[in-house]
């Protein structure tokens, strides 16, 4: 069926984190790049990217358990190590025809440097010790060299795409970058960091693959971005050029970089959700910032997030319902003109799908259930996972999840909004304008008028964060009534 | 890298990296100092708040960019050189410094 993708796109998927949606997005980058068509799309939603596939470099890092102990064995004899390791690799590797390690020998001249070197890297691994496969495992984006694409890799078959970890957000946001205008910016910014091949960490990691290595990866094709402009992607194009052409070591800047997208990714996919409900009031969130005793802020920034959590869940019903608005919807008179139609817009029902519906009426009940079902399995967990991911909601002394931000996303807001140094009420006005951040009274006054809280719970709440801040070495205060927010890195100076 | 008295009349912990780029300060007060002392001594007790931490970790960016700074002025990293060397530095058990050069023939 075709809703989710309708309000959505192909695809908003929650297994994939902030973090690998960062790295598909970099793989489709880069692929592009090689073909001379960086942020550019012709025509809309025909992306077709071929990203790389690197399975000798993965399968030394990743799936190489035999190395500590032929170090330990033979770390007098580095002939024999080379020997016995060869032979374990083409053994246990996967994915490779013909696999031959020989050209490492002459590149390391001990194999102790050698395990030193996996060593390294595998340190870097993004989002460290995890459970997942050998093959989806990413380590850090030092340069181009260390883009591959998450595949499946089992022994003796080819390696495939499952869309297991890159689930087509990445590819997505890619898109939305395109179509934001400033990827000429962007480009600039990305080729002497993550997209620099002569930095010496890529080059490090380019020495662990064959000069001619083959690339089994093919091209990907079927993102689908529905809308073609957005203000949304102007504001994820401008908060990631303030991060990045601001202080930051290149390198550092990533995290924030996630972060900052992962919230405006769930900005995007609340926003879809409002616009099908036809509620264009402003989106925003109360956020709580973590006392110890509960307060009436921390149940507003529970119902905050339930309301958020519970929306793309209504909007896949409006969206169907929605259908019974339609002149074509009312010319149908029986059953199999309202199946075809369904079919015709939604691709639903397949052929063998559904118990028989006893009317058109019940159809649409049945359609909505199915869309539902369907929906729950991985759109509708998006906000929560991703809210999660970024630090922007926690369970910490609740047991309800709630908008309540960790320092990093903290960090990563100011480091983000602040050129130098701003007013701290200032602050608090620009995250309400920016994202609808609902932290201090002043943003809090609907909620005060309406009654449910009084103006003190969220001056409280705005001076815990001034303390936060403070204690992040982020804000500084100049007397009883004047803090500055202070951004370590920030260019512009003071007017 | 000294300790001098800065403009102000403030101590700072002053970082020079090269002739060619600006110094990185690290303003001294009795808290940092203190922190810092107890971190060479190697015990660092919980009532630091994280403020001084924080500071450090934005000292060692700074110094970062700086570095970054340096080596396109002086023109360093020679990006055509055909050996890759790398200084890996770990703690060992004992929380001293395991210090190894790690060479690499690659040559694109």
């Amino acid at each position: 069926m075709w809703v989710d993708e309708a309000i959505w796109g192909h695809r908003l998927y929650n297994e994939q984190t902030p973090w690998l949606c960062f790295m598909e997005f970099l793989n489709v980058l880069q692929a592009e790049l090689d073909e001379g068509r960086a942020f550019l799309e012709d025509i809309p939603n025909n992306l077709a990217y071929v990203p790389k596939s690197r399975l000798h470099l993965r399968n030394i890092l990743f799936n190489n358990p035999q190395l500590p102990v032929i170090a330990r064995t033979y770390s007098n004899d580095d002939k024999e190590a080379w020997s016995k390791w060869q032979e374990a690799i083409i053994k246990g590797q996967s994915g490779i025809d013909n696999a031959d390690f020989a050209y490492l020998e002459k590149r390391f001249p001990k194999f102790e440097h050698f395990v030193s070197v996996v060593q390294f890297l595998r340190e870097t691994t993004i989002e460290g010790e995890n459970n997942k496969r050998w093959s989806s495992q990413f380590i850090f984006p030092y340069g181009p060299n260390c883009l591959y694409e998450d595949l499946n890799v089992k022994e003796n078959k080819s390696p495939t795409n499952d869309r297991r970890f890159f689930g087509r957000t990445g590819e997505m946001l890619y898109l939305m970058l395109v179509r934001s205008g400033r990827g000429p910016q962007l480009l600039v910014n990305f080729q002497e960091s993550v997209l620099n091949k002569k930095n010496k960490f890529n080059r490090l990691v380019a020495s662990l693959e064959p000069k001619d290595s083959m690339n089994s990866s093919t091209a990907r094709l079927g993102v689908y971005l529905p809308y073609l402009e957005l203000p949304e992607y102007q504001e994820l194009a401008g908060d990631w050029l303030s991060l990045l052409e601001s202080n930051i070591p290149k390198y550092d800047v990533i995290p924030h970089l996630v972060n900052i997208m992962g919230l405006h990714m769930i900005i995007y996919s609340l926003n879809r959700a409002k616009d099908v409900l036809e509620d264009d009031t402003k989106l925003t969130f109360v956020l709580e910032i973590v006392s110890p005793k509960k307060t009436i802020v921390r149940e507003l920034s529970s119902d905050s997030f339930t309301e958020h959590n519970n929306m793309s869940r209504r909007a896949v019903e409006a969206y169907i319902r929605n259908v019974e608005q339609t002149e074509e919807w009312e010319k149908v008179t029986d059953l199999s003109e309202a199946t075809s139609l369904l079919a015709l817009k939604y691709e639903w029902p397949q052929e063998n799908g559904i118990d028989s519906a006893n009317s058109p009426e019940d159809l649409i009940n049945k359609f909505i259930s199915a869309a539902i079902n369907r929906h729950k399995q991985h759109v509708d967990k998006f906000h929560g996972t991703w809210g999660k991911e970024i630090g922007l909601a926690s369970r910490r002394g609740a047991r309800r999840l709630r908008y309540a931000p960790q320092d990093m996303l903290l960090k990563s807001l100011v480091l983000c909004v602040v050129p130098k140094r701003m007013e701290f009420q200032d602050f608090l006005d620009k995250l309400y304008e920016k994202y609808g951040f609902i932290i201090g009274d002043k943003q809090a006054l609907e909620l005060t008028e309406a009654g449910r809280a009084d103006l003190e719970a969220f001056s409280d709440n705005a001076r815990r964060l001034e303390q936060r801040l403070a204690s992040m070495g982020l804000l500084r205060r100049l007397s009883d009534a004047c803090a500055y927010v202070e951004n370590p890195f920030g260019i512009q100076e003071e007017v | 890298m000294q300790i001098r008295m800065n403009a102000n009349g403030k101590l700072v912990i002053e970082v020079k990296l090269s002739a060619s780029v600006a110094t990185v300060d690290l303003p001294l007060q009795l808290v940092r100092y203190e922190f810092l002392s107890r971190v060479a001594e190697g015990a660092l007790p919980g009532s630091f708040s994280r403020e001084c931490y924080e500071d450090i970790l934005g000292f060692k960016s700074k110094l970062l960019k700086r570095l970054e700074e340096r080596r396109t002025i002086d023109e360093e990293e020679s990006e055509n050189d055909s050996d890759l060397s790398f200084r890996i530095i770990r703690l060992n058990p004992d929380g001293l410094i395991d210090d190894r050069i790690v060479e690499v023939n690659f040559d694109e």
